[in-house]
């Protein structure tokens, strides 16, 4: 990914100096670049569903639906095995 | 040779993990449609799911734009010469070492902060600081202080996020259970592990 960058700003990897526009290119990688994707990270967790709230809410309606279970199979083994 | 010695130990250790370990969660449905097929139908239909592998593919993006550029950022732009007594660190391994003791920083941090404050809303505030600092180290003046400072904070923010990452795709494991009462573990941890894969190449 990063390679593939630097061939846009037309990195030449056997020069001894690199040109202005790859020295830009390199600049704006290691701040503006890296800033957009918190950005897009941002925004996208804007949409994101799963509320701490929810997240609680999800996990003690499953240990309810486990233990049912768990309940029902104990029931079983009494039932086939007394 | 020493790729060869560490295949042999991770093979082993792989092994030893498979057989010290024990399955406790109990499956809510019986194996009746379990299927790989209708496993990941029900994936791509989880909407929170999209959003997450979305979100952590732009948070991993991040890391490696902004890693695999610093040296030749530092020796394009930068353009300091310095080796550090004794041990010969140039300012690119020092930069470096930097970033990864500030990310040990924000990983620690993470599960007491976001148990406090909240997951989702932690993430938002540390991806919103990690974008303002970083638009901030274009505007810095090309000093090695303030290259280093900035690194320093950044990289705590972004240490920050990637505990959180993975316990949100357990969370979405847990809804997909409630949904569809398929425990898909695997099959969405694996799914975050791919997204990983995908934005470092």
């Amino acid at each position: 990914m990063g390679g593939w960058i630097l061939a846009v700003f037309k990195y030449a990897p056997e020069a001894l100096e690199q040109s202005a526009q790859t020295i830009f290119g390199e600049h704006i990688m290691i701040s503006l670049m890296p800033a957009l994707c918190c950005i897009l990270a941002f925004v996208g967790m804007m949409f994101y569903p799963l509320t701490d709230k929810r997240v609680k809410e999800i996990s003690e309606q499953l240990n309810l639906k486990r233990n049912k279970v768990n309940c029902l199979s104990a029931l079983n083994k009494l039932i086939f095995f007394h | 040779m020493g790729v060869g010695a560490i295949g042999i130990i991770c093979v082993t250790l792989f092994l030893l993990c498979f057989s010290w370990t024990k399955e406790r969660v109990t499956q809510i449905e019986s194996e009746k449609n379990a299927s790989i097929k209708q496993d990941l139908k029900n994936l791509f239909h989880n909407a929170p799911w999209w959003i997450l592998v979305a979100t952590s593919l732009a948070a991993l993006l991040f890391n490696a734009v902004r890693d695999s550029v610093a040296i030749y950022f530092f020796r394009d732009y930068v353009k300091v010469n310095y080796r550090m007594l004794g041990t010969g660190w140039d300012m690119t391994t020092i930069y470096f070492l930097v970033g990864q003791a500030a990310n040990l920083i924000g990983v620690m941090a993470a599960p007491a902060i976001s148990a406090k404050y909240g997951k989702k809303k932690t993430y938002m505030i540390a991806m919103l600081v990690a974008g303002a600092l970083n638009t901030g180290f274009y505007f810095i003046p090309n000093n090695i202080t303030w290259i280093l400072i900035f690194q320093f904070m950044i990289s705590i923010f972004a240490g920050y996020v990637l505990p959180l990452l993975r316990s949100m795709f357990a969370d979405i494991v847990d809804q997909q259970e409630l949904l569809t009462g398929r425990h898909a573990t695997g099959l969405i941890f694996s799914s975050s592990s791919m997204s990983q894969k995908l934005s470092w190449a």
